[in-house]
């Protein structure tokens, strides 16, 4: 540590009130800070976490793709998560009721590893597949099995008769498809139940997913779902372009949260808000530190010039300023970012419920808004603390080194006062307005100077 | 050889009708190993002279040179080194910083240039001040009389082209005077310091080399005594 540092550093122990008094100051600052960005971070947490109950943890989806466009986005580098989900070709149930034949159809599926993980499938029983000779059914299939008097339950077996061939009824979005699979016959275990219908989001094909998972032992896919993550999130657009896969639909609901979408970004609003907020909270804390920091330097303007006067350089005073700021900051930042981090835990802890119910899914999804620790979060708080401290200190580091050294001196300072200057009586012209000057008229024989009193 | 030289140096505080000339047109120069001592009633301007030459304080017009270089042609970072390098000051209330002790008192313009410390010249002017045992004291804990001396102490460290001191003695009694008074001589016979004080005490002024008598802002005497 070098001299002048020193000197302040001492200072800083001498004076413990003072320097606790802006530790503390800029332990406020920054807790203030860690709950506004921890909070906003939270609620964008909060939201794709909704997003992906609702719809699934992926930017963009590629419809009845190929095996080469499954190949080919394997290879896109700014893929980091891709799933895949295998149709296998379709089988139907006809059930005879009240004279006529109601007839279901299902697409029999296989995800890969990567589609469970990234699509949610909410199964009412047990347990996802997890190889190729065990399904998960809908509800509707088992209560037509139950009705047909077939075996239903968990585990037990149910034979299926896959086609590739699916003719629509009026489904004039369903794309022609080349008819790659062939048909088959297989004996799947039943594991869980997924809900009522499982359309994932398939619009055009309108029909229910049976899903079962991909292993050595699958069959030939007709064709594929690809699921794909990317990052950056704004690549999806590059990957919609090349086309794997018919038709594409991209996640918007995710993809605003991770400004990507091309529409309305929710987490840049999330963002800008806490921006906002930050500002508020730095023009406060500011004022606050920069009081402190004034004082500090006022009361050591003595020593400033002191210091200047054997030789201090502005460069070295400024830095002790600076020295001071940094220290304070190594104190209060960290420990305002933890108390910040949990004050606002223990707020979302006690209010976070409060959101609950108020967006669509958050009810049914148990996902509840809690505080997430994040770098992202901490590091914008101490940055934005370290600026107000910064800011606060830079006048008054300034001020440090325009106090010359003389000031330090001051005690043996001789002026010299002209007589000339010094007058009596009359005041001279424009030292007093001139409509008060008409009121003063000395009477004679008196000296009514200004200041005399009757 | 010439070591200090003012030329035509004015100070004017103020403006318009509140002007105060605290110096006007002050020229003079000391030889190297000179005592001069500055004398002349409160408000000549001694210290703010006194100042220009250390270059605390900037002349309205007027030039300061020092071994030849010219002071107020540096810049203020320059300006602050030369200051450090190149004078000691001495003040009346020795201006010592309250949070260091006597040792870092006295090597605060080494070490405020980064350097090491002279070990040697330190303790030979610890010695010399009689400040040994005393070492790690605050300002505070010593004695008026002890405080000037590390102010000494500081003012020496760095063996400045000149040593300049304003009523070093002002605020001691005549004993704790003439101690102050002897060590100043002594680092001028011995170390042939250069040396400039302002002093009201007659019988320190007649103990310097050239006596310079102020009034006014201006030189009214320019005596030497030997």
């Amino acid at each position: 540590m070098n001299i002048v540092n020193q000197v302040t550093w001492k200072n800083m122990a001498q004076n413990k009130t003072r320097t606790m008094v802006t530790v503390l100051g800029i332990l406020l600052a920054a807790a203030m800070f860690t709950g506004v960005t921890t909070l906003g971070v939270s609620l964008v947490d909060y939201l794709r976490q909704l997003a992906v109950y609702q719809k699934g943890d992926y930017f963009i989806r590629f419809d009845y793709g190929t095996d080469e466009n499954v190949q080919g986005v394997s290879q896109e580098k700014s893929v980091t998560k891709a799933g895949d989900l295998k149709a296998l070709g379709y089988t139907s149930v006809s059930l005879e009721q009240d004279g006529y034949t109601k007839q279901e159809t299902y697409v029999v599926a296989a995800g890969d590893q990567g589609f469970y993980d990234m699509v949610t499938v909410r199964l009412e029983a047990v347990r996802l597949p997890e190889n190729s000779g065990e399904i998960v059914i809908t509800g509707n299939l088992a209560v037509y099995l139950e009705k047909l008097g077939l075996p239903c339950g968990l585990g037990d077996p149910v034979t299926l008769s896959v086609t590739p061939e699916y003719q629509p009824e009026e489904n004039a979005s369903f794309p022609e498809l080349p008819i790659t699979g062939t048909a088959f016959t297989r004996e799947y275990r039943i594991v869980g139940i997924n809900e009522v219908v499982c359309k994932l989001d398939d619009e055009a094909l309108g029909l229910s997913y049976l899903l079962t998972y991909a292993d050595d032992h699958t069959e030939q896919a007709l064709w594929h779902r690809l699921y794909v993550k990317t990052d950056p999130a704004g690549d999806v657009y590059g990957l919609q372009d090349k086309g794997y896969g018919l038709t594409e639909k991209a996640n918007t609901q995710l993809l605003e949260l991770y400004g990507a979408s091309r529409y309305g970004n929710v987490n840049t609003w999330i963002y800008r808000i806490c921006g906002v907020l930050m500002a508020v909270i730095l023009a406060g804390t500011v004022s606050l530190i920069y009081n402190a920091f004034s004082i500090s330097v006022s009361e050591r303007t003595k020593q400033f010039g002191l210091l200047r006067s054997v030789g201090a350089t502005n460069a070295q005073l400024r830095r002790s300023v600076y020295f001071e700021a940094a220290t304070l900051c190594a104190v209060g930042i960290p420990l305002g970012i933890l108390g910040g981090y949990l004050g606002i835990g223990l707020t979302l802890r006690l209010t976070g419920h409060l959101i609950r119910g108020l967006l669509a899914g958050s009810e049914q999804s148990g996902i509840v808004l809690r505080a997430v620790p994040s770098g992202a979060a901490f590091a914008w708080a101490a940055a934005a603390s370290a600026a107000a401290v910064f800011l606060s200190a830079w006048a008054p580091a300034r001020r440090a080194t325009k106090i010359p050294p003389i000031a330090a001196v001051r005690q043996s300072l001789d002026y010299q006062i002209p007589k000339n200057t010094i007058r009596s009586g009359v005041p001279a012209p424009g030292a007093f307005p001139d409509f008060w000057r008409e009121n003063i008229t000395p009477s004679a024989g008196e000296n009514t100077g200004p200041l005399s009193f009757p | 050889m010439e070591i200090l030289r003012a030329e035509h140096l004015s100070k004017i505080y103020g403006q318009g009708e509140n002007q105060v000339r605290a110096l006007e047109d002050v020229s003079f120069s000391v030889e190297k190993g000179q005592f001069v001592a500055i004398v002349g009633p409160s408000g000549s301007g001694k210290s703010t002279l006194l100042h220009i030459l250390g270059g605390v304080d900037r002349p309205t017009r007027g030039k300061v040179y020092l071994q030849g270089q010219d002071v107020f042609a540096q810049k203020e970072d320059q300006l602050a080194i030369f200051r450090r390098r190149q004078v000691g000051l001495i003040y009346q209330f020795y201006n010592l910083i309250p949070v260091l002790d006597v040792v870092e008192n006295i090597t605060l313009p080494v070490l405020m240039d980064g350097r090491q410390v002279n070990r040697a010249r330190l303790e030979d002017l610890l010695t010399t001040l009689n400040l040994k045992d005393r070492e790690h004291h605050l300002p505070n804990q010593l004695s008026g009389g002890q405080q000037q001396r590390v102010s000494i102490g500081r003012a020496l460290m760095n063996s400045p082209a000149v040593v300049l001191a304003d009523e070093p003695t002002g605020n001691l009694d005549s004993r704790n005077s003439q101690e102050i008074l002897e060590l100043l001589k002594l680092c001028n016979t011995q170390y042939g310091q250069t040396l400039v004080v302002i002093t009201h005490d007659e019988s320190i002024a007649l103990q310097a080399d050239r006596i310079l008598t102020m009034e006014d802002g201006k030189i009214r005497r320019d005596e030497v005594i030997r």
